[in-house]
């Protein structure tokens, strides 16, 4: 069998753990009994493979090593914040003693460096844990490169840095398989292309989170990009494309459903907020229902969230200001009694059936 | 990450070629555009002093920043301070509503009603060409209008004098101090570079306004907003929302003169003298650079 992610082969080593583990019960219940050849033929097999995948992708081959791996997860993560902060606050303590060229050359310098350390490192080390903390610091050595020359140039801020930035951030991600770094290259993107339809609509394009409209189109492309793209080589990333879509465009519709005035439409705020409301609860119970139907459980959840929030907000606009407290809490505890008896109901009825099936 | 080759999208030789040449090539193409500022004849070259190139108040405590920077205070009549005692000179109102229209404002719709209002208020802000006057007619006339007051109020002064009760003339006293502070801060310290003009064509403004060591051309955002009369009503008038480069960098040979006054601290009070002179070129895309710096003797 041909695998192609990471992710197939931890599932794989999952499912031959699982039958051990199933195995070891029937035998031991004397259901069913392997002969020594059978055993053998099969504990040979499972190892082979479990050591290949273990070469082959570092998968975690049991409970234990998979709570390591966890941590090791939250470990790099904020160790590569840390390091990519401590790489600005490095360069600011100590610029100002050093003269233009050599400030120039040691961003030049510090971008390249660690943009081919980055490399050299996920190259070595299979985990992808360095290669995440090293990635990041390249990350930052280079938006500070960016930034600084700005700075030292007095050069008119441009919404074109984040071309650059994204691009950076999405090669580093998609040649290392650091999902961190795709995240900062899309919110790169969503920078750049709300700033642009910011622009397009007359306004400078620093204003743009002024107008939570302007995040819609970029919601559209983050959301459709890995439909169109095939991202089974890269485990992860589609998910998170959808994430950042769905939050760019739940997010403004909730503030749009409190401050329709922000909006473009030529309409009153009442009845801009109105919109939005009414499309708030629409679109995150279609988000749901598609979620559902394809199977991502990502898309779900965001869109049970922001389910939630927008009815939460609305009880709260309703009823927070003429309900005693213990009546407003009531009725939250009681919704959510409901929405349990609806999801009982649905899930008695086979309604999600076929999503599992394929989970 | 290490795994079969099927597994790699992106090469690591590719991603290193990839990644180089982005890093070298942005790098480049950002300083070609400061070459290209500062190529030629500078588009102006002028001295300001400490009154219109501040420290920002963050170098005066402990900081882990050692670059330091100018901040660029300009004034008109929506920014930088003007005592609210007495009237303005009409020369800062330059900036009305038939400004506003030549900007490319759509200011069809009437000033008075709450929907005229919001309709003003979404209007989005605009990107111009901004004229800076530095020491010029409108410094001299916001001087100039201080100095009245000062004499309107000592005229007052004496006209009335011992015909107030104990507690009017107090009254009165204060706000002749506070005139004649306001004077002070005026002829002393206050920064004497006012935006006089908007403009969407650069030449055309340069043109107008042709001394280079007097005007300066930069780039700014401007916006609409109604505002209330002193006389009551309302008008239409357009603001400065920003200059896109407020700020001026210091290169580190000229830190000597500016870490000796940042080791002084802050100005003791408001009316005390510049310390400092800068000299700055504004380039061929309006960005400014640091050329000199001097120390001033206060007397």
């Amino acid at each position: 069998m041909s695998l192609l992610s990471k992710f197939e082969a931890q599932k794989r080593a999952d499912q031959v753990k699982a039958f051990q583990d199933e195995l070891a019960l029937l035998e031991s219940d004397r259901v069913l009994s392997l002969n020594n050849e059978q055993a053998q033929s099969v504990s040979a097999y499972h190892q082979n493979l479990l050591t290949q995948y273990s070469d082959d992708f570092d998968i975690d081959q049991g409970q234990r090593e998979k709570q390591l791996s966890l941590g090791m997860r939250i470990a790099s993560f904020l160790g590569a914040l840390a390091l990519a902060a401590s790489v600005f606050f490095l360069f600011y303590q100590f610029w100002g003693k050093l003269s233009t060229t050599s400030q120039i050359v040691i961003l030049i310098t510090g971008s390249l460096a660690t943009f081919v350390a980055t490399l050299l490192v996920a190259e070595k080390e299979k985990t992808g844990y360095f290669a995440k903390l090293v990635g990041l610091v390249s990350f930052a050595c280079f938006v500070l490169n960016i930034s600084m020359l700005g700075q030292i140039f007095n050069i008119t801020p441009s919404d074109n840095a984040f071309i650059v930035w994204g691009a950076f951030a999405f090669l580093l991600a998609y040649a290392c398989d650091i999902r961190l770094l795709q995240a900062a290259g899309i919110l790169c993107v969503i920078a750049f292309v709300s700033a642009r339809v910011g622009t397009w609509g007359g306004m400078y394009w620093l204003s743009f989170g002024e107008r939570p409209e302007n995040f819609f189109p970029v919601a559209m492309l983050l959301f459709l990009f890995p439909h169109f793209v095939n991202h089974h080589r890269y485990w992860g990333f589609a998910p998170i494309y959808r994430v950042f879509g769905l939050l760019c465009l739940f997010l403004p519709v909730l503030v749009l459903s409190l401050f329709g005035r922000t909006s473009y439409l030529p309409l009153d705020t009442d009845v801009i907020e109105g919109l939005y409301q009414l499309a708030g609860f629409v679109l995150s119970a279609a988000a749901v229902w598609w979620g559902i139907r394809k199977h991502w459980k990502e898309t779900v959840t965001t869109g049970n969230t922001f389910f939630v929030i927008y009815l939460f907000t609305k009880f709260f606009d309703w009823w927070w200001d003429i309900m005693p407290k213990y009546l407003f809490f009531f009725i939250i505890g009681l919704t959510a009694v409901l929405f349990l008896l609806i999801f009982k109901r649905l899930r008695a009825k086979g309604f999600f059936d076929f999503a599992e099936a394929k989970a | 990450m290490r795994g079969p080759s099927y597994l790699r999208g992106i090469s690591h030789m590719k991603a290193m070629i990839a990644g180089v040449s982005l890093i070298i090539v942005t790098n480049a193409i950002v300083l070609a555009g400061v070459s290209y500022n500062r190529s030629g004849e500078p588009e102006s070259t002028i001295t300001l002093t400490e009154r219109e190139l501040s420290l920002p108040y963050r170098y005066l405590g402990k900081d882990e920043n050692s670059g330091i920077h100018l901040r660029l205070t300009h004034r008109s009549r929506d920014s930088g301070y003007f005592s609210r005692d007495y009237k303005q000179s009409e020369i800062l109102d330059w900036f009305n509503k038939e400004k506003l229209a030549a900007l490319g404002f759509d200011v069809s719709q009437p000033v008075n009603g709450d929907m005229e209002e919001r309709y003003y208020q979404r209007l989005s802000e605009k990107g111009v060409f901004l004229v800076l006057e530095y020491n010029g007619t409108a410094y001299q006339a916001v001087l100039e209008a201080a100095q009245k007051h000062v004499d309107d109020l000592l005229e007052e002064q004496n006209r009335n004098n011992g015909t107030n009760n104990g507690k009017k003339s107090k009254k009165k006293n204060n706000k002749l101090n506070r005139a004649e502070n306001n004077l002070s801060r005026e002829k002393n310290s206050a920064s004497r570079l006012f935006v006089i003009d908007a403009g969407l064509d650069r030449d055309v403004l340069r043109e107008k306004y042709a001394d280079r060591a007097k005007y300066i051309l930069m780039k700014g955002l401007v916006k609409a907003r109604i505002k209330d009369n002193r006389s009551g009503g309302t008008r239409l008038a357009g603001y400065i929302k920003s200059l896109s480069n407020k700020t001026v960098h210091v290169p580190l040979q000229h830190h000597e003169v500016l870490e000796a006054v940042v080791a002084e601290g802050v100005r003791r009070n408001q009316n005390e003298p510049p310390r400092f002179e800068a000299t700055i070129n504004i380039g061929q895309r309006l960005e400014p650079w640091l050329v000199g710096v001097k120390r001033l003797d206060v007397e």
